[in-house]
């Protein structure tokens, strides 16, 4: 039996280890990144790969050290890094004496044989391709009901009236969720989870701010690596929309290839050309949330992120012709979270002032 | 618009590979260019005030180069390089180069951008390089001429490296250590920005490899190598010409100059770092930025001669008993 273990991404760690269980495998279920994962992965992966490398080369470092013999993982075509990331770790983790099996699954209507391929690899338990839809729709329903539920919280963290009531919620929701096994129970369980989030009580506080937040992939679904800016602005009254999920993500890269088209069309005027990773995601999505009402952006990207360095040259020019505050935070090992507390505190702050002074005139 | 129109190009980045091609183009079209001159510590200034703070020094410097021309030209020639060669592409800060320098310049100075991607097939390139020089104000003729330089100018730079490093190397009488000097060229050729690291390494007795020196032939051989072949034109073939350099032992050392916080070499550095070891080629990484100081590398680059010459000889290249490829 294969020993599977995989990268740590946000909400989507129990829905994959729900489907490589039931494919037949063992799975050593990656703990959530910590400082010293960041660390080992810092020691072994070059000086200036950018953040998501060093997470989850250390997450599978800890993988194997507790006996995985198979690393799953997401591939790429490029021009963004993280495409190569799953060749140069392999190398790394060879050259460090591990042996262990890769499996990486490159953007499915590209590499269709290869993906075929690798399910077969995986599928130790021989599933029949109807069980293994069932299954995929089962983890799917799965991942939407946790994607839902964490887009709620954002929003309720910043009414709440007793700090952290919202998130305790949100956890009980998170495990009814997880532990429901038929779609059926999955759907009641979620519905079941929104509501007893939404009745957390709040109240309106005339404060609250709107913050959008776009960039790199794993920085923005992965809590861990973006220290929980989420909660920081919530605690701050800021109520947070994020512009990628699991669940959008995989529609638009792994099903459509290539969708998100309002977004690519939004940024067409500042950045025509698809520069890799979520570059023009990132200057599209400012420009739909100026357009929505959306107080401020912030933007998160990892530190050295090419895409997200473009993308933050052409911000400031966004952000002046629609009138929308940015902040720019580039993440790495170094970044500590008081001096991201302060950035948000003071961004926040701008937003308020700014929002408060509009409705005096108004 | 004037009759003749004057095109700044910036000399950096693009500019080192490309010159011929650009100008062939421009002088068949009829179109006057300037360039912005070498690096200076000025312009290299003027690009750290208008260009982000995380970006790498190439890019800084490109905005510099470009500021350094407004007011001396009506427009700047900055392509949209993507592909010339293969699958490869350019690394995505060259993708997004024109719309980067556009948003902190572009109310100050006009840019031409075509966008040059030979993936699309060598018609619609002639296609847009047409449509350009149309655009700048040539005529039909002498646009159509354009393009025919332009194309293949480029196709012709990146095939035109042949010939045999073994041979090139077996003939120098070796008195001091060989030493591969692999980098992006608009690094290893600009002297401000590598501060005279190949002078350096010549004063100390070296001799250098530099990028070229390996023909295609023996680069594309690399390809069975990685299971994925690295995205970028560059980068791919500064990595396989670093494998092949260590493969088949033609240098006492390696030298890999990169820029601080270049995306693609994090990928380059640590494929070269690891084939290095498995070879036993000693093997340096110099990174500069916009506050590297010309001691420091002095320091750095003089240690590593000595040491080479200090450590046993290398088995001369007669006597690799056969070139190993993957």
């Amino acid at each position: 039996m294969r020993k599977v273990t995989f990268p740590h991404m946000g909400v989507s760690v129990h829905p994959l280890t729900v489907l490589l269980q039931e494919l037949g495998n063992e799975v050593i279920v990656p703990a959530e990144p910590t400082a010293g994962t960041l660390n080992l992965g810092t020691k072994y992966a070059p000086e200036f790969a950018c953040l998501p490398l060093k997470i989850t080369l250390g997450t599978y470092l800890e993988g194997l050290k507790r006996g995985a013999d198979t690393i799953v993982t997401s591939g790429g075509v490029g021009p963004c890094r993280a495409g190569y990331y799953s060749s140069l770790q392999k190398r790394i983790l060879e050259s460090l004496g591990y042996s262990f099996d890769m499996i990486v699954f490159e953007p499915p209507r590209s590499h269709f044989r290869q993906t075929v391929t690798n399910i077969k690899q995986l599928n130790a338990a021989r599933l029949s391709i109807a069980s293994l839809g069932y299954l995929v729709y089962r983890v799917w329903l799965e991942l939407l009901a946790l994607d839902r539920l964490e887009a709620k919280l954002h929003q309720v963290r910043a009414r709440e009236i007793e700090t952290g009531e919202a998130e305790k919620r949100y956890r009980e929701g998170v495990a009814a969720i997880q532990s429901a096994t038929s779609p059926r129970a999955i759907k009641e369980a979620g519905k079941e989870a929104l509501r007893f989030l939404e009745a957390t009580p709040q109240m309106d506080r005339p404060e609250i701010v709107k913050v959008g937040i776009v960039g790199e992939i794993y920085v923005l679904l992965e809590p861990a690596a973006n220290l929980y800016i989420e909660r920081i602005l919530g605690e701050l009254h800021a109520e947070v929309r994020r512009s990628m999920s699991v669940t959008g993500w995989t529609m638009d890269n792994a099903v459509v290839e290539g969708g998100g088209f309002d977004v690519k069309k939004a940024a067409a005027l500042y950045l025509p050309e698809m520069v890799g990773g979520h570059g023009q995601d990132s200057v599209g999505h400012t420009i739909l949330y100026a357009k929505e009402g959306v107080d401020g952006v912030i933007q998160l990207a990892p530190f050295t992120c090419i895409p997200e360095i473009v993308a933050k040259g052409i911000l400031p020019k966004v952000s002046e012709d629609y009138g929308i505050p940015v902040l720019s935070i580039f993440l790495d090992e170094q970044t500590g979270q008081a001096g991201l507390r302060t950035r948000l505190e003071a961004f926040v702050d701008m937003l308020r002032t700014k929002k408060l002074r509009k409705r005096a005139v108004a | 618009m004037s009759d003749i129109l004057v095109v700044g190009i910036p000399q950096s980045l693009k500019y080192f590979d490309f010159s011929r091609a650009w100008e062939s183009m421009f002088s068949a079209a009829g179109v006057e260019w300037v360039y912005s001159g070498p690096t200076t510590k000025t312009v290299l200034d003027m690009g750290v005030e208008s260009c982000v703070s995380e970006a790498c020094l190439p890019i800084k410097l490109i905005h510099g180069q470009v500021a350094s021309l407004i007011g001396r030209v009506e427009c700047v020639f900055l392509p949209r390089l993507v592909n010339i060669r293969g699958r490869t592409v350019f690394c995505p800060k060259f993708l997004g180069l024109p719309d980067m320098v556009r948003a902190s310049l572009g109310n100050r100075v006009r840019l031409l951008s075509p966008r040059i991607d030979l993936r699309s097939g060598t018609a619609a390139t002639c296609l847009n390089v047409f449509r350009f020089a149309r655009s700048l104000g040539s005529g039909t003729l002498k646009a159509v001429s354009a393009c025919g330089k332009f194309v293949s100018a480029v196709s012709f730079d990146a095939a035109n490296s042949t010939s045999s490093c073994v041979a090139a190397l077996d003939e120098a009488k070796r008195t001091g250590p060989v030493i591969g000097v692999l980098g992006y060229p608009y690094l290893v050729e600009d002297d401000y920005v590598n501060m005279g690291l190949l002078n350096k390494l010549r004063s100390l007795g070296a001799r250098v490899v530099k990028l070229g020196k390996v023909g295609e032939r023996e680069l594309t051989r690399f390809d069975r190598e990685f299971e994925k072949q690295v995205f970028w034109y560059y980068s791919d073939r500064v990595v396989k010409t670093g494998f092949y350099l260590c493969r088949n032992k033609l240098v006492d050392g390696l030298i890999h100059l990169t820029a601080f916080g270049c995306g693609p070499d994090a990928i380059a550095d640590k494929l070269l770092e690891l084939e290095a070891k498995t070879d036993k080629i000693p093997y340096l990484t110099i990174s500069v930025d916009e506050c590297t100081g010309e001691a420091g590398i002095q320091t750095r680059v003089e240690a590593f001669v000595d040491m080479l010459t200090r450590k046993p000889v290398r088995p001369r290249v007669g006597d690799a008993k056969e070139v190993r490829y993957a």
